[in-house]
């Protein structure tokens, strides 16, 4: 596994490529308040003798919220796990057909995802109206709303980016271009 | 077709698709929705389970692991430690015959206790190691050989980003895990290095290309050596310690463990604000990969156990009137033959939601242990082409274009053969996960 290019890359200064950078260093610094929130926890009980309320809660939540945000620039990236040799050496030699089958990946990606945020938009609404939260109530609650909003939007990046990679891949169909993943 | 049937056409598919170069979770997640609507006849039901994955498998205080001991990882590859571990190993270690070898997994050993990715050990000690070795006038086959073989140290030495995953999926505790991991991993240091040690001694031309030059190392005195180790020490201290110790859960030691790699990174000038900005973001790709490969784990072991595959193994295995040991021993043969053709990770998710249900009925299958076996069958794969992930890795981190991949498989061998051994002492002995429990 591990991330097939430097992360960043090709990630131009493109409006689609702002907006997934944003989305991203959200994420990154939700990471960087989970680590500060837990030690302050730790701190806050070996030393002061009180915990800080609520802090399993956010952390569960938080880590679906740093998972979505991350993903359009993860697919932008083309970081999400997958195995490049086949891939690799097909794009070498039948540059058609590599770009052929990354098409039909990026296609197969938008449609896991387009299910994925018809799934989570019924659950926002269920969410939204009979105002579902987390925690225990007197000591610390959560709305769950949130995190359904940051699935959807993060599935949207997801469609969105996953669709402008199978459009660049089915023009490299007709053009047979051997560079891999010239799009943005 | 039978639900049987449709499950193991669904592995078949996967496997191919991995193969082929679709991204890991979306061929999980896909190919299993399409495999329970088809099962089910119904598409909504298909819908409703990759949501709750979505939702609720990454939704866990436990998860939080992920992202820290990621973050922690990069951290630590940035500040330089595994340089001077090696350096420290280097000093105490090169009187030894093949002695700049078993430094090389000595000092694997020490950075795999901070560090839980294969793929990090392996860049950093092919840029540290290899020059030294060939400096030194070790053959370069040996030389990578060593630095490949022995970053899957990485990955069965807590904290294990391995390990981590298969506690998530197989729903076992994290910290039980990263207990478990720590003899195996130290036997398989040792394993490593009599293996130097023996081919030094009995067959000194696979190791050394020329006679020995003097042994012109650094001249580091003791005290300096122990310095170089210092910050290590700590950074062990305070996450495994922690852990070992009952201090912190294994999120509060990855939370702890960030900010002492931090401390140490910044205290040796090794960070910017830049630096740290892309090694936050990179931190929250690898989290984004790792965890939508748990999604899709999810909903591919929600459809295997609704098609009820492990249930007709388990009938077939108690048919055939298989033996425990028998049932293992294929097991690993299958997990070594797949790593052949698809990744550590991918393998895991594959294989435990058929296998464990089946593994625990017996009375010597500990899910704890099983998951060991597993995790160190999976990365003989990453040694072992087409599909060696570390041998990958280290060609790409090496400077002399000379040495071929073909060089770094011959030259990884050995290791390869020093891990069947370990896996099958592991079996035979399953006392070995139990150490510290």
């Amino acid at each position: 596994m591990g991330p097939r290019r430097e992360i960043g890359s090709g990630s131009g200064r493109s409006p689609l490529g702002v907006v997934m950078a944003l989305l991203n260093g959200v994420g990154s610094l939700l990471i960087l308040a989970m680590t500060v929130l837990i030690c302050a926890d730790i701190l806050g009980r070996a030393v002061f003798g009180v915990p800080v309320a609520g802090v399993a809660e956010l952390v569960s939540l938080s880590i679906v919220a740093v998972v979505f945000l991350q993903l359009g620039q993860a697919v932008r990236s083309h970081s999400l796990a997958q195995t490049g040799i086949v891939l690799d050496s097909l794009n070498v030699r039948a540059p058609r057909l590599g770009a052929l089958l990354q098409c039909f990946y990026g296609l197969v990606a938008v449609l896991v995802f387009a299910a994925l945020f018809y799934g989570v938009w019924f659950k926002l609404q269920d969410a939204w109206t009979s105002n579902e939260h987390v925690g225990v109530y007197g000591l610390f609650v959560a709305p769950i709303w949130p995190v359904y909003a940051v699935i959807l939007v993060g599935s949207a990046a997801a469609i969105v980016q996953f669709g402008v990679h199978a459009w660049g891949d089915a023009r490299r169909i007709v053009s047979a271009n051997t560079t891999r993943g010239e799009t943005s | 077709m039978t639900g049987v049937e449709l499950g193991l056409l669904s592995v078949v598919v996967i496997v191919g698709l991995i193969y082929m170069g679709m991204h890991v979770a979306i061929v999980l997640a896909s190919v299993s929705f399409v495999g329970l609507w088809i099962y089910k006849g119904k598409f909504e039901l298909a819908v409703t389970l990759l949501t709750q994955a979505a939702t609720e498998s990454i939704s866990s205080y436990v998860f939080g692991v992920v992202p820290l001991f990621v973050l922690m990882g990069l951290l630590v590859g940035i500040a330089d430690i595994g340089r001077d571990t090696f350096r420290a190993a280097n000093h105490f270690l090169n009187r030894i015959l093949g002695g700049l070898g078993v430094a090389t997994v000595v000092a694997n050993t020490a950075f795999a206790a901070v560090t839980g990715i294969s793929i990090a050990s392996a860049a950093v000690f092919t840029r540290v190691a290899v020059p030294e070795m060939l400096r030194l006038g070790y053959q370069p086959r040996f030389a990578v050989g060593v630095v490949t073989g022995s970053s899957v140290l990485g990955m069965l030495i807590p904290p294990s980003l391995l390990l981590i995953v298969y506690a998530l999926v197989a729903e076992q505790s994290v910290g039980d895990m990263f207990v478990a991991g720590i003899v195996p991993g130290i036997m398989l240091a040792v394993a490593f290095c009599l293996l130097i040690v023996g081919m030094a001694r009995f067959s000194p031309q696979r190791v050394y290309a020329r006679q020995r030059s003097s042994q012109d190392h650094e001249g580091l005195t003791n005290a300096q050596a122990l310095m170089l180790l210092f910050p290590l020490v700590a950074l062990i201290g305070i996450v495994l310690g922690g852990i070992y110790g009952g201090f912190f859960t294994p999120t509060e030691a990855g939370a702890a463990g960030v900010v002492g790699a931090l401390i140490i990174a910044l205290v040796r000038k090794r960070l910017t604000l830049r630096s740290f900005w892309e090694t936050l973001l990179q931190a929250g790709q690898i989290t984004a990969s790792i965890s939508l490969l748990v999604i899709g784990a999810t909903v591919y072991s929600r459809m295997i156990s609704l098609m009820g595959l492990p249930n007709s193994l388990a009938n077939e295995v108690a048919a055939a009137d298989l033996s425990f040991l028998t049932l293992i021993l294929i097991y690993i043969a299958i997990v070594i033959l797949l790593g052949t053709l698809i990744d550590a990770i991918s393998i895991i998710l594959i294989m435990i939601p058929i296998f464990l249900p089946l593994v625990v009925q017996f009375e010597l299958g500990d899910a704890v242990w099983f998951g060991i076996v597993t995790v160190i069958a999976a990365e003989i794969g990453l040694l072992t082409p087409p599909m060696g992930l570390s041998a990958y890795v280290v060609k790409s981190s090496l400077d002399d274009p000379s040495i071929t991949l073909t060089d770094i498989f011959v030259g990884t061998l050995p290791f390869v053969l020093g891990m069947v051994l370990v896996v099958l002492l592991i079996v035979a002995f399953p006392q070995t996960t139990q150490v510290f429990l």
